[in-house]
């Protein structure tokens, strides 16, 4: 099987930068596989997971999403995310107190219409992905 | 003649002061070292996103309303990043005579009607701002101590949702943009509604026929917000880098500066000390042709 480039892009700078066989992506529409020779393609990203299979080395990396994006085009595969980072490398004791804080803020935007109740969602979302994610790989 | 030992205690003061200066310029340049890798660093993130962003807002975008102009221009919000401490030089000061230069001649009738509201990031620009009795609604103290993406791109968040609501109807963030080491750029940009620039025929996004999933327009709705936080991030961290920078630049003439006066108060000393010999001397002397002489 050919390989292609791959990157993940973050505001913190480049998570992953190398060759893939194949890549598993959380797309809006559904999880999706991008092969080698894939059409050109634009497609947002859910919270969600990535999967990396890489021919030669490690094998499978996995990495834990929050929104963003991914670019195919010529074999070329760009992933943009607001956050990325490696499941293993997952804290789950920060993720655990931001969905306690995400469930605070909604229970709390009941009685104040102040609070963003969509924003806290995003939130809630995002903590609960990283949650599952770095459960199911230990 | 000055006092000997008043001399003396002025040496070691201004030889304390210098090594302060001294210190805080080595740790500046420790800590612009890290802000400029942090500017890098997001280099080809903010890069790939605003090829995307371009690309997409180069077809129809009627409805989208980040990208449109409100007809008039009546309330407006302005982001203003300044730094949380000082002995930065004229790093503030320069950038808030600049923007409320701007202000004055720009924005007179927001100004006026009181319809300019300011975030400011930074205590410094807290401080100054609300003294001169601007419309502050938002200040982050503390800010650069925690420097990180998520609570910058949350001030973003809030603005843009105030944009698409209609509170306010354009936005512009002044900053201190990083041009090297030892200079600044004071910039104040609009950023909503969102400023697109021509797209660059060797752009790799140029010219491709994509598949969007779900629509482009959709993609375009979900990608602008980021694009947005990003630059709001570009905007702190160059003013980030740019405040050690001007730190730097700052405490190396302080430490200089006080090298001089360290020359100056040695040669003083050295006059004072040699002036005390030759009295005692003469004295001495004296004294002694005295005892000679009886």
């Amino acid at each position: 099987m050919k390989n292609f480039e791959t990157k993940i892009l973050t505001p913190d700078g480049p998570v992953f930068n190398g060759l893939a066989a194949s890549v598993n992506v959380p797309g809006t529409e559904g999880n999706f596989q991008i092969l080698s020779d894939h059409a050109s393609l634009m497609s947002a990203l859910e919270p969600g997971e990535i999967r990396v299979n890489q021919t030669e080395g490690t094998g499978e990396v996995r990495f834990s999403v929050s929104v963003g994006f991914v670019e195919v085009n010529d074999n070329n595969v760009t992933i943009l995310a607001e956050a990325a980072e490696r499941v293993e490398n997952i804290d789950v004791e920060r993720a655990q107190k931001a969905l306690d804080r995400a469930k605070e803020r909604i229970q709390a935007a009941v009685n104040n219409s102040e609070i963003d109740v969509l924003r806290a969602e995003a939130a809630l979302q995002r903590a609960q992905n990283r949650i599952q994610l770095a459960r199911r790989s230990n | 003649m000055a006092n000997l030992r008043e001399i003396r205690d002025r040496i070691s003061s201004v030889k304390n002061t210098q090594q302060i200066t001294k210190a805080m310029k080595m740790v500046a340049a420790a800590r612009l070292r890290k802000a400029q890798e942090r500017v890098i660093a997001t280099r080809p993130y903010a890069n790939t996103l605003r090829s995307v962003v371009t690309k997409l807002a180069a077809g129809d975008n009627q409805g989208n309303k980040l990208l449109t102009a409100p007809e008039k221009v009546n309330k407006i919000l302005l982001v203003v990043v300044g730094s949380d401490r000082g002995l930065c030089g004229g790093f503030n000061t320069n950038l808030f005579r600049y923007i409320e230069d701007r202000i004055k001649t720009e924005f007179t009738e927001q100004m006026t009607n009181g319809t300019l509201d300011l975030i400011c990031i930074g205590r410094k620009a807290a401080n100054h701002f609300k003294k001169r009795g601007y419309n502050v609604v938002e200040s982050h103290i503390g800010f650069f101590d925690k420097l990180n993406f998520e609570s910058t791109a949350a001030i973003m968040r809030q603005a843009t949702q105030s944009f698409t609501e209609g509170t306010y109807d354009a936005v512009y963030i002044g900053v201190n943009e990083f041009k090297s080491v030892i200079t600044q750029n004071r910039v104040m940009e609009q950023v909503l509604p969102v400023q697109l620039e021509e797209q660059s025929t060797d752009d790799s996004a140029y010219g491709v026929d994509y598949l969007y999933e779900p629509s482009d327009k959709a993609i375009l709705e979900r990608i602008l917000p980021l694009h947005l936080n990003t630059q709001m991030w570009k905007a702190v961290l160059e003013s980030n880098a740019s405040e050690q920078g001007a730190r730097m630049a700052a405490m190396d003439n302080a430490t200089e500066n006080a090298s001089e006066i360290m020359r100056q108060l040695k040669l003083k000393y050295n006059q004072a000390r040699q002036a005390a010999i030759t009295t005692e001397i003469s004295e001495i002397v004296s004294g002694a042709e005295a005892l000679n002489n009886q």
